[in-house]
């Protein structure tokens, strides 16, 4: 469905280059639901923007999508590729919605951009997120967060596309609202065969809804494999600071231990020689500041870039 | 001194009291229902202790630490700290509000942007009356923070910091007037993941070194586990479940802290329940328990098995012992079977 080789995206400032995604390579199958996993300025939201060409910066590599290079399209092409083959639900519904205009007048607006108008169109979305479909007669501050949410999933849904890309779709919201929304997109990416690439900061997130998951440091994939396999034992010692920071209730070990990391993330324009995570790792070795290691096979269907990893297990 | 001699309590006895608290908001059309976003709240803080206040938007959460601190006025009930009512003498009100302070959720929003990191920090000295050793207390709250050494900090601005940095400024600034109650709003739902736990353990390690009482208003249950000593869990203005935070996490009582334990995704022990809907209106209260137009309990017909669905219906409650010690919980479910237990078992 969607395959990314060594997808680059640098930021041009009076600073000089920034680069925020340093080769990033990964696949979507269909159906399938890939979760991206990291901190702010880690570049997770970079590569979901580059993805449809949605970001000023300068994008390299090749992006796939359903058998063209979303990179090389002319711009009728890439107009016809957003929506209707893959659409995104960006995070905070309050600041992407149009507040002077109603629901269903946004919604319609992206169908029309792909074919003629259908006036029950409207509705039935609304229907399939679970709002009435009176709704769409509502503007954006009549609704609640999470019913801004659904109409986001709505509107994304608008031209059937066969790739979802959610930012952080659920971050602002309530944990039982958060609850709902999840269980809407599982739900319809299951009907649909929708594949979903799901960003987002919270790694706990992802272990009930991802088939896989990615997580990123400093503009790179660290690790990779099955969401269940990583959260339970991350490999990547970036990836254990970040599950140990929500902590699993009822687990003595986090009782009165709440869990951070030290540090921020390095500066992208002023990276580490080594390993950009090692001023912050509590396993660093020798030479860890020295050698920038790859992604590397740990265990089947799993890597990560770490020293560690498959010389001491 | 005379002030803060009336004013101290003894180790055991609780620092700040709320006892029926209540607040409504007035509806924008005349004629319409106030909104009563805090409905009955009784509450007690105990110096040193960490108590979490959980509830979702709109739960009146928010309102009640404001009530708490003498921000928000109260319509009814009354708020007492060291055993005196809030609403006292001037001298004594400006000594309060020294020694209970509030950390809100975004650092970004609560520190001007054009102070530095000094005068943020020293403007609450300051209106307290000058110390002579202002420079001093400055650096010493700015390294109890966690920023050091504090002196790299003095002349820098809001913007040059991380955000994890920010709220241990806005932190700080609460700390430097040695405070016997520090009431935190969401202190770290703006912040990432790995900054999270750091903030925590700060707000915990000075709970227990300055023994200063600590309220933290959050949805996050997880944080709870973290660092609180007891739970109150809140739903349409009220508390419906309190307890001692292992007893609360571990063996819930009300149907609505089961329904949110279950969908917190660290905790898939329990079969998911997910609640239909959101919190209702403060302003359309629903009749007998607040709660049973969306408990799974009345929803699944065992409050019907049980023969108590006329009462969750018509029959409003109030917090009532559990089996469990120093654990209370509002739900006639419960009701039933601390005052029946062969019926259960």
């Amino acid at each position: 469905m969607l395959s990314v080789r060594d997808l680059c995206v640098t930021y041009r400032s009076s600073a000089g280059s920034v680069p925020a995604v340093r080769g990033v390579s990964f696949e979507v199958s269909r159906g399938e639901t890939v979760g991206i996993a990291g901190e702010s300025g880690c570049g997770k939201s970079s590569v979901a923007m580059a993805l449809l060409r949605l970001t000023p910066a300068v994008v390299t590599g090749s992006i796939e999508l359903a058998g063209h290079d979303v990179l090389t399209m002319r711009p009728g092409q890439l107009r016809a590729a957003r929506w209707a083959e893959a659409s995104v639900v960006f995070q905070g519904a309050q600041h992407v919605l149009n507040p002077v205009l109603r629901i269903g007048r946004q919604i319609d607006e992206a169908i029309e951009l792909h074919g003629p108008a259908r006036p029950d169109r409207v509705g039935e979305l609304l229907e399939l997120v679970g709002l009435p479909g009176r709704r769409a007669m509502a503007f954006p501050h009549e609704l609640s967060g999470g019913q801004k949410q659904r109409a986001m999933i709505a509107m994304a849904l608008a031209c059937d596309p066969e790739l979802l890309i959610a930012d952080e779709p659920t971050t602002a919201l309530d944990v039982m609202v958060q609850a709902q929304v999840l269980q809407l997109l599982d739900d319809i990416r299951r009907e649909r065969g929708l594949s979903v690439v799901f960003i987002t900061h919270d790694l706990s997130v992802l272990a009930g809804i991802a088939d896989r998951v990615l997580v990123m440091y400093a503009g790179r994939i660290i690790e990779e494999g099955p969401a269940a396999d990583v959260l339970a034992t991350p490999q990547h010692p970036y990836t254990a600071a970040l599950a140990a920071a929500f902590p699993t209730i009822g687990d003595p070990a986090s009782r009165h231990h709440p869990a951070g990391l030290a540090g921020d993330p390095p500066d992208p324009t002023a990276l580490p020689a080594g390993c950009p995570f090692e001023p912050r790792c509590v396993r660093r070795i020798l030479g860890c500041d020295q050698l920038d290691v790859e992604l590397r096979p740990s265990s089947p269907g799993r890597r990560a870039a770490c020293v560690h990893v498959g010389v001491s297990s | 001194m005379t002030i803060r001699s009336d004013l101290s309590a003894t180790a055991d006895s609780p620092l700040l009291v709320a006892r029926d608290v209540r607040v409504s908001f007035p509806a924008r059309r005349s004629g319409a229902t106030p909104a009563r976003a805090v409905d009955g709240v009784d509450l007690e803080l105990h110096p040193g202790e960490i108590v979490a206040l959980v509830g979702e938007s709109g739960s009146g959460k928010t309102t009640l630490a404001r009530a708490l601190l003498g921000l928000q006025p109260i319509d009814q009930g009354q708020v007492s700290f060291a055993g005196s009512p809030l609403a006292g003498e001037r001298a004594a009100r400006k000594e309060f509000r020294r020694r209970a302070q509030m950390v809100f959720q975004d650092p970004t929003a609560s520190l001007n942007p054009r102070h530095s990191i000094y005068e943020i920090v020293a403007e609450g000295l300051r209106i307290h009356g000058r110390p002579t050793d202002e420079r001093q207390r400055v650096a010493t709250a700015l390294s109890q923070c966690g920023l050091r050494p504090p002196e790299r900090f003095f002349l820098r601005f809001p913007h040059e910091l991380s955000g994890g940095q920010r709220q241990r400024v806005v932190i700080a600034g609460a700390v430097v007037l040695d405070p016997d109650v520090l009431i935190a709003d969401e202190p770290v739902s703006s912040l990432d993941a790995s900054v999270r736990g750091e903030i925590l353990a700060l707000l915990a390690g000075l709970a227990r070194s300055r023994s200063m009482a600590v309220l933290v208003v959050t949805h996050d249950l997880g944080l709870a586990w973290n660092i609180a000593d007891r739970i109150a869990v809140m739903y349409l203005g009220r508390v419906v479940e309190i307890g001692p935070t292992e007893s609360v996490l571990a063996e819930p009582q009300h149907p609505y802290t089961k329904a949110l334990l279950s969908v917190v995704p660290e905790h898939l022990r329990l079969e998911q329940q997910i609640l239909t809907g959101e919190t209702p209106d403060p302003s359309a209260i629903p009749s007998g328990c607040r709660f049973h137009p969306r408990c799974p309990v009345v929803q699944s017909g065992e409050a019907e098995r049980l023969g108590i669905l006329d009462r969750c219906r018509t029959s409003d409650l109030g917090l009532a012992d559990t089996r469990l010690s120093a654990h209370r919980a509002a739900c006639h479910a419960i009701t039933e079977f601390s005052s029946h237990p062969s019926t259960r078992d």
